[in-house]
């Protein structure tokens, strides 16, 4: 069957004693990080190193004159080799690319957004019959919401969110070996990039647009004669926006409600802000609940000379240039020396705690939006007296690698 | 009551006198108020420029001294018919060609006039550049005009980054150069006598820039009220010296009378102060460009101690803080009225002892005759009939149940009301008698008609006080006990008498009741004078 | 709670150093915008770093030393989390600060490298964790009362009032007429709704366990201290028959005490009229001083005995001495020479201390008019007095000698000992208008920093030690070169008013940047607030309890 059909945004776990050891590890990885952070930091082998400290995990992040993104290679084979700013270093280029994305996604945007985030997931929760996969929920949400926002209709033949998806396990968490990966995306790429081109020609040959979506706002700055939104680099930015950003929500949100789920106050909490509409409470509250369980536990750099991580201190380390330094962000929420009392559900912490977006040059571009919906899209539930774990082992959020899989609730 | 030892003689204040050398040289008005001498004038003097002095700077000093010589401590041998009393602001001894040493010899806050802006906001008067509500409309009328210091600023040296605001001056329409205090009888004397100075003064360039008519209005008990209707200069300091100088009842005072002992230096430089050393002061050079000046030895006047060919100019003499204060006699009774009425309302069952007259007590803290409030109503008078001053609080009223821990009278003079602890009280007693001012104000304009009803009169207190450290003294009292919103802990509220609107709290049991005072009393004028010895006159006389 | 009380002392490079002072002054106009004392003040500052009391950032130049900035902190809980909350909200000024300030010498060299190399990222929070200096004497006023419960109460007496005054509210009001307990129960009722913390009991100010370990440290110091400096007489008495060390103990002690006699007068015209009595002080204490005493011999003695028969047994198995001693058989010699060795202090090593110390003190120079840079003094000045409190900096130079050294630094250990177990009611003794305060050495030792954060004016602050406290200040304070002369440690010194402000003044330096988290209240209000409080979380109250409440509304 071809990928263009697929019908799994997740692809299937790996079975047997790897697929085990694989589920062991991400599992226990809180636990390494604890320990690492006090006996042995920076740990690493080889050209490999990965920093759990709070301070270490900003120095690298923030220090993106020594370390680079790691991204471009991929990114090439999704957009078809044309340039984008996340795979970029701190350049003219870079500013140029996130400075236009910026005039088109506007904060005044973000109340619309939150409340058709709101509205869909209403939506879907009164046809649901009193019982939900919030995996499920979260995707739907963040397709139905995201993608007609930035202009991209679905395709003729299969699933936008299975493409997006798989596009994002290929940029973010996949590795080189993974064959069968490249396969589906050598498929796919190659469509999502027809279909936006699709479109684009559609609008510029009189078709109606959704009004004033973001690929409208493109068209209409080329024909104002900026020379920065050309064609491809248009479909280019759409592309990878769609990628990189509604395949989180699947990830985030129900991560972040078994969280609310495991802290009874916490989740009365969370409740009562949502009853009362109080969306800034419940927008803290869901963010420090993804504080226990973030996107993932980090994200690599490739240090672009040789650094010394933590200079000075006695954890200093050397890495040489083109080692990998994986940052573990997760940990770094975690840490003691910066974070006060981190095992503590805490909904006043200051920002500089969470790093969930990262931090720095390639900190996520839809942080905003992330902030605004994200809460949204859990509300709806929330406001459900009687919500709580399905019956049995779905009630329990499952996790296939770093996705979330599965976490059926009833309301 | 309080049952301390305590020695109490009647009117203790009263009755102290210098040792008739020291008294010869210094003005009478350090020892007296001249009670006997009911009406008075101040004349705020303004000197002319310089050049236009045809008889130099000290000339006409030597023209007063035949019109009208400055009063000695010396106790009149008869009955005393008029007196006079000079002090000088720092412009005004700089106008009259002070040497530049000995104008930069005087204390800081002398040196830099009241009018010096973070003085101001400390004593309450200005802040970001607006004068405060407690301050005439329109800004004050008069001040000495000391000019800012020497702006360091201008000298810029290597690697200098310029950042620091400057300071701002802050002038008053009027100059005032010196005060002249003049005691007589009654009016037509008065007036007699201010027409003779300013007569002569003419001549000199010296004109009267602005001037107050005083009145002491004695009544047949002895007892003198502010406009408010308030007995008024009832506590003051009783002096004492170690070495002698001071004098009650033809004995020397050596020892602390309990209440208000306060060691001479407090008052006079040259004694003993607070802080056991000699009350600093200024000095003269004892020679001009190398060769020797007879003047500051001709006047009198001794070698300074501690500055080798210097004299001591400061010696028996003070340091004199005046300010104008506009009493708004009809505001503040009315404001009593509605005070009372709000809380009769509030209250309606147990507030029958709450009349405008019960409150005003509370916020001056004495009765109209001047007997300090007590929990039981208020404190007996003295034998004498006037009222007793040998009172401390902490024992009696430690709460403020009857004299409020915010009245003006606690304020003003707290004792030993900010004891903590009953252990603490001699030490803070003793602290407080560390920050006690010598006051020799008196009134000015008409009583007014009806005291519910305004009129265009301007009447106030010409607030007159000697002191030797200024900073530690006067503006210790203004600042850190009468303007101190945190005083006794009372919490964001300042003087109800003086200060501005705000909020004040009524001690009663159970509950404290409180009130909405409104500002009565405006500054119109003020500044710091130094006065100087009788030696240290003629000196001047001499520039 | 725990709180901090810390500084960094960050030796500034001379040429940078009014670039740097433009740069806190900078700092300051951005975060204080609008008048002092206005509710908006510092609110990024309040709202990023939540665990913040005081903050300063001062530079003090000096005649002796390159000027060193200072940057002084107060706060709740460890340092690591509030040198994170600092760094997210000034990193990028501070950054800039310190690339005025020295590469420091020592190891932290290659770190300061790391957060000043030109576009560094380094988190600046190491570096500033690793130049950290903590106080040999600390302070805290309101101590266990955290920024945020302060805050709290504080807003809670400001609704109290509202609600007891409230003018608006027609008729009469229905807390007049009513007994103490009536008016609380009604209050409680009203405040409850929009205070819902009253529902709790409130956390303990100092835990158990942070009492008992204060109490254990100070404990320990005595003790070791004692013995430290009886140690010279515990061996003198171990090699003499006690008949003859007693003779000789009170031999030389009389030939002291005489000498100390003579010297005891004042140099001529340094006397003060008032000072402690010690008589009056120690007297009533006798029973309790000869009870600490047996308790101190008992310790010691327990202590030492074990030490004792372990040597014995060393020495036995290496040949050498005689018999080895069972802990029994030791403990009485052992308690025995311990009180001997206390005798001998008291009668001979104190008093040869204090002759020693008066030698001294008769050949300190004093610093009466020491040298006031008049534009330092005004942009000092121009900072004061804006609200209730008032901030001062202080950096003075220690005497030099064995003796001084040795004094500050057990004066000061020990000091800092006893604060902690002796202020713990939210005053610092008679003087009850200082939040935090503290002292640190600087330069190895040879420089003494002193931070305040105080109510009132400095002048009525500087009056209030020189009035209250001037025999522990001139204690504390005296090693200072140039402070006014002293006698015996306590006597004279700060009571010398009008010198010891001038001596203070000329060690100030200008508190270019300032910040309190409740700039309108003073020690004795948050302790007030405190108590109508702890008064509306309890439900009930007796007519003695709610008549002593309602005494502070």
């Amino acid at each position: 069957m071809s990928a263009l059909l697929s019908q799994d945004p997740i692809r299937p776990a790996a079975s047997g004693l790897k697929g085990a050891i694989h589920r062991a590890f991400l599992a226990a990885l809180p636990s390494v990080f604890a320990v690492a952070r006090r006996v042995w930091p920076i740990p690493g082998l080889g050209s490999f190193r990965a920093v759990t400290r709070h301070d270490d995990v900003r120095e690298v992040f923030g220090t993106d004159t020594a370390f680079r993104v790691p991204y471009q290679p991929n990114l090439n084979v999704i957009t078809g080799g044309e340039p984008f700013f996340l795979g970029m270093d701190d350049t003219p280029e870079y500013r140029a690319g996130v400075a236009a994305m910026r005039r088109v996604v506007r904060a005044d945007d973000l109340p619309a957004l939150a409340l058709r985030t709101e509205e869909a997931a209403s939506n879907i929760l009164s046809h649901a019959g009193g019982r939900i996969d919030v995996v499920d929920l979260a995707r739907r949400v963040a397709f139905d919401v995201v993608a007609p926002y930035f202009g991209v209709p679905p395709p003729a033949q299969g699933r936008l969110d299975v493409w997006a998806t798989r596009l994002f396990e290929f940029q973010f968490a996949s590795s080189p070996k993974d064959i069968a990966l490249r396969r589906e995306v050598d498929e796919i790429a190659p469509a999502f990039r027809a279909l936006i081109d699709a479109e684009i020609a559609r609008r510029k040959s009189g078709g109606a647009g959704a009004g004033d979506d973001v690929l409208d706002r493109c068209l209409a700055q080329q024909a104002a004669g900026d020379p920065w939104y050309t064609d491809p680099q248009i479909r280019t930015s759409l592309l990878c926006m769609v990628v990189g950003g509604p395949p989180q929500w699947p990830m985030v949100v129900p991560q972040a409600l078994e969280q609310l789920l495991q802290r009874p106050e916490a989740l009365e909490a969370a409740r009562s802000a949502a009853q009362a509409s109080d969306d800034d409470r419940l927008r803290r509250i869901v963010l420090e609940a993804m504080r226990f369980d973030p996107l993932g536990p980090g994200l690599p750099r490739i240090a672009r000379r040789d650094w010394s991580i933590a200079q000075g201190t006695r954890r200093q380390t050397k890495v040489r240039q083109g080692a990998t330094v994986f940052v573990a962000f997760s940990s770094a929420m975690m840490d003691d020396r910066r974070v006060p009392e981190p095992r503590r559900f805490d909904t006043d912490r200051g920002a500089h705690e969470y790093i969930h977006f990262g931090y720095g040059l390639h900190e996520c571009f839809g942080k905003h939006i992330n902030h605004a919906c994200l809460p949204r899209l859990l509300k709806p539930l929330l406001r459900h007296p009687n919500l709580q774990r399905a019956a049995g082992k779905e009630g329990t959020l499952t996790k296939n690698g770093i996705f979330a899989e599965r976490l059926v609730v009833t309301f | 009551m309080d049952q301390r030892p305590v020695t109490r003689t009647p009117k203790p204040s009263a009755g102290w006198k210098l040792a008739p050398e020291i008294a010869r040289e210094v003005q009478g008005i350090v020892v007296t108020g001249f009670g006997s001498l009911p009406t008075g004038r101040a004349l705020f003097l303004e000197i002319g420029e310089p050049e236009r002095l045809d008889l130099g700077g000290g000339a006409w000093l030597r023209t007063l001294n035949r019109v009208a010589p400055v009063t000695p401590a010396i106790p009149p041998s008869g009955a005393q018919d008029r007196a006079a009393a000079l002090a000088f602001t720092w412009t005004g001894l700089a106008r009259m060609k002070l040497p530049a040493n000995a104008l930069a010899s005087f204390s800081r806050p002398f040196r830099e006039g009241m009018f010096q802006e973070d003085r101001l906001r400390r004593l309450g008067d200005r802040r970001r550049d607006e004068w405060q509500e407690t301050v005439l409309d329109g800004g004050p009328l008069w001040s000495a005009n000391t000019p800012l210091r020497e702006p360091t600023s201008t000298r810029v040296g290597a690697y200098d980054v310029a950042f620091e605001g400057e300071e701002k001056h802050v002038p008053t329409p009027i100059t005032v150069h010196a005060v002249l205090l003049l005691y007589t009888l009654d009016d037509a004397s008065a007036d007699a006598l201010a027409r003779d100075v300013e007569d002569a003064f003419r001549s000199h360039g010296v004109t009267v820039s602005h001037r107050l008519p005083l009145v002491l209005d004695v009544e047949a008990a002895g007892v003198s009220r502010e406009h408010f209707g308030f007995a008024d200069g009832l506590s003051q300091p009783a002096p004492f010296d170690a070495a002698g100088a001071v004098e009650i009842e033809g004995r020397k005072a050596t020892q602390a009378e309990p209440v208000q002992g306060v060691p001479l230096g407090e008052f006079l430089i040259g004694y003993v102060n607070g802080h056991h050393e000699k009350a600093p002061g200024p000095v003269v050079p004892g020679e001009e460009h190398g060769t020797a000046d007879p003047r500051p030895q001709d006047a009198g006047l001794p070698p300074h101690p501690e500055a080798q060919g210097f004299y001591d100019l400061g010696r028996n003499g003070s340091y004199l803080v005046v300010r104008e204060l506009r009493q708004d006699v009809a505001a503040f009774w009315t404001s009593m009225d509605r005070n009372a009425a709000a809380i009769r309302a509030r209250d309606p069952e147990n507030s029958g002892h709450v009349t405008a007259e019960w409150i005003a007590e509370r916020v001056v803290g004495r009765d109209r005759e001047g007997h300090l409030l007590c929990p039981a109503g208020r404190r007996a008078p003295h034998a004498s009939g006037m009222p007793d001053n040998s009172f401390l609080f902490h024992a009696d009223d430690p709460h403020g149940i009857g004299c409020p821990p915010g009245s003006h009278v606690r304020r003003a003079n707290p004792r030993d009301a900010l004891a903590p602890t009953p252990e603490q009280r001699e030490s803070l007693l003793a602290a407080a008698n560390n920050h006690r001012i010598l006051r020799r104000g008196r009134k000015f304009g008409p009583r007014i008609e009806d005291d519910r009803t305004p009129d265009d009169a301007d009447r106030g207190l010409l607030f007159m006080c000697l002191n030797t450290d200024i900073a530690r003294q006067f503006e210790f009292v203004q600042q850190t006990w009468l303007l101190n919103s945190d005083f006794a802990t009372l919490f964001d509220e300042v003087d109800p008498l003086v200060g501005p609107d705000g909020r004040m709290t009524i001690r009663e049991e159970p509950l404290r009741r409180s009130v909405h005072v409104e500002t009565y009393v405006q500054m119109a004028g003020g500044d710091y004078f130094f006065l100087p010895s009788l030696p240290a006159l003629r000196y001047l006389a001499s520039l | 709670m725990l709180q901090s009380t810390l500084n960094v002392p960050l030796e500034v490079k001379p040429e940078s150093c009014s670039r740097l002072s433009a740069l806190i002054e900078a700092l300051r106009q951005r975060e204080d915008t609008g008048p002092f004392g206005q509710p908006d003040n510092f609110s990024r500052v309040m709202r990023d770093i939540p665990t913040l009391h005081f903050m300063s950032m001062s530079v003090f130049t000096a005649a002796e030393y390159d000027p060193i900035f200072i940057l002084e902190a107060n706060f709740d809980g460890q340092p690591g989390v509030f040198w994170g909350q600092l760094e997210a909200a000034f990193g990028p000024d501070l950054r800039e600060m310190l690339r005025c300030c020295k590469r420091p010498l020592d190891e932290d060299g290659p770190l300061y490298d790391a957060v000043t190399a030109s576009d560094s990222r380094a988190p600046l929070a190491p570096y500033l964790e690793a130049r950290t200096q903590r106080p040999s004497v600390f302070h805290h006023g309101n101590r266990g009362l955290t920024r945020d419960r302060i805050l709290q109460e504080a807003a809670l007496f400001v609704a109290v009032r509202e609600e007891l005054d409230d003018p608006g509210r027609p008729g009469p009001s229905p807390y007049r007429g009513r007994s103490a307990t009536e008016v609380h129960a009604l209050l409680r009722k009203a405040m409850v709704p929009a205070h819902p913390w009253l529902g709790m009991s409130a956390p303990p100010r100092i835990s158990r366990g942070e009492r008992l370990l204060d109490i254990l440290r100070l404990v320990t110091f005595a003790v070791l201290l004692l013995l430290a400096f009886s140690l010279p007489a515990i061996v003198v008495a171990a090699l003499m028959p006690w008949k003859a060390y007693v003779l000789l103990l009170l031999l030389v002690a009389t030939a002291t005490g005489l000498l100390i006699y003579a010297k005891r007068a004042p140099l001529p015209g340094t006397e003060t009229s008032a000072g402690p009595n010690l008589t009056r002080l120690i007297l009533p204490k006798v029973p309790a001083i000869l009870g600490i005493v047996a308790a101190y011999v008992v310790v010691a003695a327990l202590v030492l005995t074990p030490l004792v028969s372990a040597t014995s047994h060393l020495l036995a198995w290496l040949g050498a001495g005689n018999l080895p001693a069972t802990p029994g058989d030791a403990f009485w010699p052992v308690a025995r020479a311990v009180l001997l060795g206390l005798l001998g202090l008291l009668l001979v090593i104190l008093p040869g201390l204090v002759l020693w110390l008066r030698y001294l003190e008769r050949h300190d120079s004093s610093h009466d008019a020491p040298h006031v840079d008049e534009r330092l003094l005004r942009e000092m000045v121009r900072r004061e007095d804006w609200v209730a409190q008032n901030h001062m900096g202080s950096i003075v130079l220690i005497k030099p000698g064995v003796l001084r050294s040795i004094i500050i630094r057990a004066g000061h250990l020990g000091l800092g000992l006893v604060l902690r177990v002796v202020a713990t009611d939210g005053y610092l003794g008679t003087m009850r208008t200082v939040h935090f305060a503290h002292w640190a050495f600087l330069n190895n030792g040879s420089r003494l920093l002193f931070f305040s954060n105080f109510d009132h004016s400095w002048d009525s602050y500087l009056d209030d030690f020189i009035e209250k406290a001037a025999g522990g200040l001139t204690l504390a304070w005296g090693c200072g070169v140039g402070f006014p002369p002293t006698r015996f440690l306590i006597y004279d010194g700060a009571r010398h008013g009008r010198r010891f402000k001038n001596w203070a003044l000329a060690s100030r330096a200008v508190s270019r940047f300032w910040y309190s988290a409740y700039p309108t209240l003073t020690v004795d209000q948050i302790e007030r607030n405190n108590r109508i409080a702890d008064g509306l979380r309890r439900p009930e109250l007796s007519e003695v309890e709610a008549r002593a409440w309602i005494s502070d509304l």
